[in-house]
């Protein structure tokens, strides 16, 4: 079903004022997010700025790139903030060649910066440590908006891009080009941009869009497109994975990642994580609680390393019950089967980000309320029983670890189509191993609560 | 018997002492005047502590442990210690350990175990006093300290501390940095273009 086909969704996404409006808005709400950061309250549960950032906007964040791709990217303030940079004072340089083959990994270790501020410092709880992230983040994107070509940052810097992209193939929504159509277009307005909108900020030649990973449906090239060209489709979530026609290496390690993250979050919960601290501790012989922040790198680090690890022994796995191992083939297995963990990673992440949404952003109006002086801050209750929740977690879950079976089973068909179950089996391991991690995590918080 | 010990305190905060506040050894009194006393069944307990505690910022307490007829001690014990800072009720039932510190389950009451310390020259003491953390919901934190079986607990308001001058003039200085820079790039880039 093309969007575009529906009249007023193709007049509102040919609007100047798509996505300028939503672009006001957040630059809005951040600038009161940031203020609020730095000068409000610093109990996370009564900053405002606190409140709607850690306990709404972030477990939302999943779910937007499930059901609208990456739609927040093209809202995000920091684009905003990018393309007013560079009107004003960019030099628009080309993106270095070292950013554009190996950017990926400074998202990766973007995320992996941020997951550990977050839990060994307590970034999510303290006001001002998040307040001076936003600000370090907002000085990054000033820094490649003034010197580096559109949206350099977003594409190749936002440590976001390490689940968004993944997310975003898997899910609900794709835009594509008409190739018959732009087969004799030769001044791609897409990419190069009109008068009326500028080219895509994220670099895309909209005939070569072939996955849902990069393109933020800022609607650029249905605005630019005079052939009508452009088709912006609901699909099956995570069709797109046992698709992909360049399965990339880091995609993989990203999906692992995340998974790997995850899990840690999860475990960091229950009680057993300080068991597990201290026997960390012992075994490197330092004291688990006056080096608790180095101990909790040890242990993000073997989180993050244990399902990319899985991932390679699964492939040489399949490599070995297909009767030929070779590193091209593991390469390949590796990449392919990498797109599977995808929905269980995002499962995961939705799970885990459930308890805050549906128990704890209680707190946004009341602190709201409070910053305005209507009357105190009150975040003492939660929507919803934890138990409530866990029960929720439990069947996103399952959902995700099921859909991710399936998506692991279309690969091997492709990937060895007179062998297939040989190829699927190492991988279904891993899978079923990732789901009984997370589901032991919620299963134990349930007895803990 | 008098011992005279000095806490000073990292806790993501705390500013001037100004307040005192004492109990009995065994009820707890929410000091709102901040200087509060009791018997002790062994000992009698005074504190000193600050009217608010600024997450961020050192702050430091001072206990006065008393026993009827026995002299003063006359030492003074620093303890350092990180504190939590107890954002909310999400928290509360979160055990990971904050800052090095396990807050345990639910009333995230615990020791600091680097706090337990001996009190010198006092006879017949318990040998160590200790005191522990339990924050509620309304961003304060009720400061125990114990000796032996005598308890004191002091109610203290945990307020924000200011956001650092550093960072956000470090953040300003970066930002018109990068702008000029930049802004003197695009003039160079225009003067090259228009003279080629």
């Amino acid at each position: 079903m093309n969007l575009l086909e529906i009249p007023w969704i193709k007049a509102v996404l040919r609007s100047r004022l798509y996505p300028a409006v939503f672009q006001w808005i957040t630059v809005t709400v951040f600038v009161v997010l940031l203020a609020s950061m730095l000068l409000g309250p610093n109990n996370a549960g009564q900053n405002f700025g606190m409140a709607l950032t850690w306990r709404v906007w972030w477990p939302l964040l999943p779910l937007s790139f499930l059901l609208f791709g990456r739609l927040w990217c093209a809202i995000c303030p920091f684009a905003w903030v990018t393309d007013r940079i560079q009107k004003a004072v960019g030099v628009r340089l080309p993106v270095p060649l070292i950013l554009r083959r190996h950017g990926v990994w400074m998202i990766a270790g973007g995320f992996i910066l941020v997951t550990y501020l977050d839990e060994a410092w307590q970034f999510d709880s303290d006001a001002r440590r998040s307040g001076y992230l936003l600000l370090a983040l907002l000085a990054a994107v000033i820094l490649f908006g003034a010197f580096f070509e559109r949206r350099t940052f977003c594409r190749h810097v936002c440590f976001i891009g390490t689940f968004a992209a993944n997310y975003g193939r898997a899910g609900i929504l794709e835009l594509r080009a008409n190739a018959d159509r732009c087969h004799n277009c030769v001044a791609q307005p897409c990419y190069y941009g009109t008068a009326s909108a500028p080219g895509c900020p994220v670099f895309l030649l909209a005939p070569k869009v072939d996955d849902s990973g990069t393109c933020q449906l800022c609607a650029s090239c249905v605005k630019n497109c005079p052939h009508d060209a452009l088709r912006i489709s609901v699909r099956k979530p995570a069709a797109e994975l046992w698709s992909i026609r360049q399965p990339q290496p880091s995609d993989a390690v990203l999906a692992a990642m995340v998974a790997g993250v995850v899990l840690i979050e999860q475990f960091a919960m229950l009680g057993g994580w300080n068991r597990l601290t201290a026997a960390t501790g012992a075994m490197l012989n330092v004291d688990p609680y006056v080096s608790f922040r180095f101990l909790y790198g040890v242990l993000l680090a073997i989180f993050i390393a244990a399902p990319v690890l899985g991932l390679t022994l699964a492939s040489l796995g399949s490599q070995a019950l297909g009767g030929v191992v070779s590193f091209a083939g593991l390469k390949r297995d590796f990449s392919l089967f990498g797109y599977a963990v995808i929905p269980l990673a995002l499962a995961g992440h939705l799970a885990h980000s459930l308890d805050r949404l549906l128990r704890w952003s209680r707190a946004v109006p009341f602190a709201l309320a409070a910053m305005l002086d209507w009357f105190p801050a009150d975040n003492g209750a939660a929507w919803l029983s934890r138990p409530a929740v866990l029960w929720i977690e439990v069947a996103v879950l399952v959902l995700g670890g099921a859909v991710s079976l399936h998506v692991a089973f279309r690969l091997a068909q492709r990937r060895a189509r007179h062998a297939a179950w040989a190829a699927y089996a190492p991988h279904c391991l891993l899978l079923l191993f990732l789901l009984a991690a997370n589901l032991y995590a919620v299963v134990a918080m349930m007895h803990q609560s | 018997m008098r011992a005279i010990v000095a806490i000073g305190l990292l806790l993501a905060g705390i500013p001037a002492v100004g307040a005192v506040a004492a109990t009995d050894s065994s009820a707890s009194a929410r000091a709102s005047n901040r200087e509060v006393q009791g018997s002790a069944t062994a000992y009698q307990l005074t504190a000193q502590v600050p009217a608010r505690i600024r997450q961020g910022e050192p702050a430091s307490l001072v206990l006065h442990v008393e026993k009827t007829g026995q002299p003063p001690a006359g030492d003074v014990a620093a303890c350092l210690a990180t504190a939590p800072l107890f954002p909310s009720e999400e928290d509360a039932s979160d055990t990971t350990p904050a800052l090095g510190i396990d807050l345990g389950v639910g009333a995230e009451s615990s020791s600091q175990s680097g706090c337990v310390m001996g009190i010198a020259g006092v006879r017949s003491a318990p040998g160590a006093y200790q005191f522990t953390w339990e924050p509620d919901t309304a961003g304060r934190v009720n400061l125990r300290f114990s000796v032996g079986d005598s308890l004191l607990t002091v109610l203290v308001n945990v307020e924000s501390a200011p956001p650092s001058p550093a960072i956000l003039i470090g953040f300003v200085l970066l930002v018109v940095v990068i702008l000029s820079a930049a802004g003197w790039m695009r003039h160079a880039q225009k003067r090259h273009g228009g003279s080629t």
